[in-house]
């Protein structure tokens, strides 16, 4: 409708920018939009997400997710984690300050059957959260190396068929 | 239930935080509160200082679900402050806009947030298994309407392509009527959720009290108009303080309002109780299909308002697309003459009549403002509602009564802070001290 087509690839940015280094994955997402990506890869600040985040993830190929969470390593660590692996928190977790969680919207999207094939996590150990603006200096640091797990992922998912659009 | 406290903190499947506060001594309610516990979020100071040009900017992060309603309020405001009136294709374009986060919004309030309720689940995840195809309808209609929003105000939330006295990006015909083909073929769609809430039992609960919302000689009024009471007075935007008039309460953070009475109410059944006779030709069907008729005195209504609402934002944005199509789309100057003066805007947002004021210096910059969300004149409207049905309900179950109370501030579709932190829900039983 809008003249684009909707992309097979999903590159989600979770977190509130005003709550400290929450915002990573809004602040990835404007990086990465900067870079020339594929065509076919959809790149979205999903903010604090929610029960709208379902109709953006909905029949995608593959969702690549980045958000800041607490998995007990030094602040500024990356991982990309599967799904399986991430053992998502539900909404009573520490870090899930938003009134339906990622977990919930993807298990409501796999009970629809409009579930992404692949869920990929890109996970960065936070060093300050609360109210304020800007990401701390571990964050920042990893932002780098967040945005080139993020490319190597593309380039696994798309080898060959770069180029190609979905939809 | 006779005797204990309901004290439900944090209700969910609404935006922001309020709790609900009720006490029981042998069988009678001794006290009861509507609670908002939010940290206040000053943005009427933010904006202090300010240029004009990025007022709206600012204040549309008050809200993720109706920023745009913000944006559109705070332009209007902005322009009159500045004796500037916009073209027709800038208004055409912002009631386009501003239909599409009609939709978006209703969508996701009756959709996955109440309908829960009247089909007893806790959430929307269980009606999965059943009701399948109306959630499936739920998403498709939710896709439309952010595509919509996306396409016109250059973001889903937040938008960017709105500005003083015009645009910096507008849609090509192209883009339009592709905008136009998706919202004919979601009428199907509207049409399956007018149906799911016929099949729904809606309580029985009625209060009359003073509805409140903007009223247009032309249009079923969301952009413009005058402020209009089913009391039966109307007043002028600009002397909007003196039909609202605000007031606190020591338990809230959240100013409340009130205008003839104790209290009144705003927002899609307001609208419809003032308004319905310049609904859309099918939203007065779905009106009727739904038993919708004004004036309306059952706040459980309002959501079924919001269906019915729906039908028409889709109706009418097919006129409105027919309307720009057939004037053509044509660049625009959108110079502005900065000066000093002062500018109120009011726009009905999904939950009703929102109000923004400021005063710019001859330099362009904010020195005075003043907002008024739709949810803070609703406040004590809730409250009078649970002083009539707390006792009509009191005989019932403890969990009955905490559901049915959850239910009636859930269809106010309240958007406390619009700051969305996690919710959690607790319940403290026990005698009364």
């Amino acid at each position: 409708m809008t003249g684009r087509r909707r992309g097979s690839v999903l590159i989600l940015g979770l977190g509130n920018p005003w709550w400290r280094d929450d915002g990573v994955g809004p602040a990835a997402v404007a990086l990465l939009g900067q870079r020339p990506l594929p065509p076919g890869v959809e790149v979205l600040d999903g903010g604090t997400g929610g029960l709208g985040l379902l109709e953006r993830i909905a029949g995608r190929e593959h969702l690549l997710v980045i958000d800041a969470a607490d998995f007990g390593e030094a602040p500024g660590t990356v991982r990309r984690v599967s799904l399986e692996e991430a053992r998502l928190c539900r909404s009573e977790a520490p870090l899930s300050f938003h009134q339906v969680g990622l977990a919930e919207v993807l298990d409501l999207a796999e009970r629809l059957g409009i579930a992404p094939r692949n869920v990929y996590l890109f996970v960065v150990q936070p060093a300050r959260l609360g109210p304020g603006q800007g990401l701390s200096a571990e964050v920042q640091a990893g932002l780098e190396q967040l945005l080139d797990f993020v490319c190597q992922t593309l380039e696994e998912l798309l080898p060959v068929r770069a180029g190609v659009e979905g939809g | 239930m006779k005797d204990g406290t309901i004290h439900v903190h944090y209700l969910t499947r609404v935006e922001g935080h309020g709790n609900i506060h009720v006490e029981v001594e042998n069988g009678a309610l001794k006290a009861f509160r509507w609670e908002i516990p939010e940290a206040p979020r000053f943005f009427e100071a933010m904006v202090r200082g300010q240029s004009y040009a990025d007022v709206a900017h600012i204040t549309s992060r008050i809200c993720g679900i109706c920023s745009i309603g913000h944006t559109l309020c705070a332009l209007q405001a902005v322009e009159n402050a500045l004796g500037v009136r916009p073209s027709e294709q800038t208004l055409l374009l912002r009631k386009l806009l501003l239909h599409g986060e009609t939709v978006q919004s209703h969508i996701l309030h009756a959709g996955y947030l109440a309908v829960p309720d009247f089909l007893g689940a806790p959430s929307v995840v269980p009606l999965v298994a059943s009701h399948r195809e109306a959630v499936l309808t739920i998403v498709r209609l939710h896709r439309l309407a952010n595509e919509w929003c996306d396409l016109i105000g250059g973001r889903t939330t937040h938008p960017i392509t709105p500005v003083v006295n015009g645009w910096t990006r507008l849609p090509t015909p192209e883009e339009l009527e592709g905008l136009r083909a998706r919202i004919e073929a979601g009428m199907a769609d509207a049409w399956a959720i007018v149906e799911l809430f016929r099949s729904l039992d809606i309580p029985d609960f009625q209060r009359p009290t003073e509805y409140i919302a903007l009223k247009h000689p032309d249009e079923y009024a969301f952009y413009e108009g005058v402020i209009a009471s089913t009391d039966g007075d109307t007043t002028p935007v600009p002397d909007y303080r003196q039909k609202v008039r605000e007031f606190v309460v020591p338990y809230s953070t959240s100013k409340r309002a009130r205008a003839n009475r104790n209290s009144f109410a705003v927002g899609a059944l307001a609208r419809f109780n003032n308004n319905a006779e310049q609904l859309t030709p099918g939203a007065k069907k779905a009106a009727e299909a739904l038993g919708l008729r004004p004036i309306c005195t059952n706040p459980f209504m309002n959501t079924v308002a919001q269906v019915v609402e729906v039908v028409h934002a889709l109706e009418d944005s097919v006129r409105i697309i027919d309307r720009l199509l057939a004037r053509g789309i044509v660049p625009e100057e959108n110079h502005v003459t900065v000066r000093a003066g002062r500018g109120v805007g009011a726009v009905e947002v999904p939950r009703g009549i929102l109000f923004h004021e400021y005063t710019l210096d001859e330099t362009g910059h904010v020195v005075d403002a003043n907002l008024i969300i739709p949810t803070g004149q609703n406040h004590q409207n809730i409250e009078d509602d649970m002083a009539v049905l707390i006792p009509q309900i009191l005989d019932r179950p403890e969990e009955e009564i905490r559901l049915r109370l959850e239910m009636l501030v859930r269809a106010y579709d309240p958007c406390i802070s619009c700051s969305t932190h996690f919710l959690r829900l607790e319940l403290r039983g026990g005698k009364t001290r």
